[in-house]
């Protein structure tokens, strides 16, 4: 049976960077040392006033069609995951039709998903192609959580930054063996409040950040929510594929900060040989940091073919999805 | 864990030389007791004496003496 495989990832960072040392020089008591040493950010990469998400993710996909490995007229299906679209309306997939030069027969839509949303669009491309709709999916992802932020705010923009990404994810008629999945998939809207942002929306702040529109975060809170779910996802996403952990070649996490992926690396006893972390220069970028990290570690060398990779992404929402991708 | 490790582990995440938090202080008048401080807690109290508590709870600690009661029988109060 022909299955989906993961077949090309490109990502792009815009030109404009937040470094340690500008935060330092704005927050006087944020010294520069100690956020690199706490987040593992040296720099994060900040959309200008006139580029959005779109823009971020068709510079991924044009680096992707230039590297030669599909052309446009080949794909037949978008996803775009972004919380941050162009517009309200039209979807910002189908303007991404348009500029990418994508046949009108494709489809296209936009998804809304953070942290978890690159786990969420893989399972979407591999059901889309699994059951016979598409064979060649562009799953894009891109994020501008700096146009949400409060200036004022040290915590937030310490840690995030803006990015595109661009996955094909295509039928592999040659494919004896599933190639993404299984999934494990989740959501908590319980703990919506403690990630939000109600700006760009319509119902207004919610209750508890009442007067506060820009993006808010609860550490502490999703710190709490990571260490409850993400050992159990990892866990169940093995036990569905009839593997322990020392199976996995590499670990992907969601890129949130390094103290969390430390702690998380160590409660569930991952060697550090197998556990990736590439937020160094790019901070936290939301759905791109997964698709980042993968392309990361494949110009590395630390990927090869047949490697068995697991991903998690966590966050707002509450929403996760965990994976495991037998690389290609 | 007694009462006197628990404190050094909070020296270890504030930076301080072992010894310097007695358990008595405000936490106001503590520097650096800040969300990146509440993360690494959070961090000891899951790794060290396996124990979640609500961002909540420790956010409304006041005093030292508040966080060592978060973990409860853990810790030799």
């Amino acid at each position: 049976m022909p299955y989906a495989s993961v077949c090309a990832i490109e990502y792009y960072l815009p030109e404009r960077v937040l470094t340690n040392a500008h935060l330092a020089a704005e927050f006087p008591d944020w010294g520069a040392e100690k956020i690199a040493e706490k987040t593992g950010i040296q720099i994060r990469h900040i959309a200008g006033e006139s580029e959005f998400s779109s823009d971020l993710a068709a510079r991924a996909a044009q680096k992707l069609f230039a590297s030669g490995v599909a052309k446009p007229s080949e794909i037949d299906y978008i996803l775009f995951c972004t919380q941050t679209p162009d517009f309200a309306l039209p979807t910002s997939a189908c303007l991404l039709q348009h500029r990418l030069g994508i046949p009108t027969s494709a489809g296209a839509l936009d998804f809304n998903l953070g942290c978890s949303g690159y786990v969420y669009g893989l399972s979407l491309a591999k059901g889309l192609i699994e059951t016979g709709q598409a064979r060649n999916v562009l799953l894009l992802t891109g994020e501008t959580y700096s146009k949400l932020m409060d200036p004022q705010d040290k915590s937030v923009r310490t840690i995030f930054g803006d990015a595109g990404a661009a996955t094909l994810v295509t039928l592999d008629e040659r494919a004896d063996a599933e190639r993404i999945g299984p999934f494990v998939l989740g959501s908590d809207g319980a703990g919506g409040p403690n990630l939000v942002c109600s700006r760009g929306g319509f119902r207004g702040a919610l209750a508890e950040a009442e007067g506060r529109t820009a993006l808010w975060m609860n550490g502490p809170e999703i710190f709490n929510f990571t260490l409850k779910v993400v050992p159990d996802a990892v866990n169940r996403v093995l036990a569905r594929a009839g593997l322990d952990s020392s199976s996995v070649d590499l670990f992907v996490f969601h890129q949130a900060n390094r103290y969390m992926l430390d702690h998380l690396r160590r409660k569930m006893n991952i060697p550090t040989g197998k556990f990736l972390m590439a937020l160094e220069n790019c901070g936290n970028t939301v759905s791109c940091t997964i698709p980042i990290a993968l392309a990361e570690a494949k110009s590395q060398g630390r990927l090869k073919t047949g490697d068995r990779v697991l991903l998690v992404g966590f966050g707002v929402g509450y929403s996760w999805g965990a994976t495991l991708l037998r690389w290609q | 864990m007694t009462k006197v490790q628990y404190c050094r582990q909070l020296d270890e995440i504030l930076g301080f030389a072992p010894g310097t938090i007695k358990g008595d202080e405000a936490l106001k008048d503590i520097p650096g007791w800040d969300s990146l401080a509440i993360m690494a807690f959070i961090s000891m109290l899951d790794e060290r004496l396996g124990v979640m508590v609500p961002a909540s709870k420790i956010t409304s600690c006041r005093t030292v003496a508040d966080l060592i009661a978060l973990a409860g029988d853990r810790v030799e109060q």
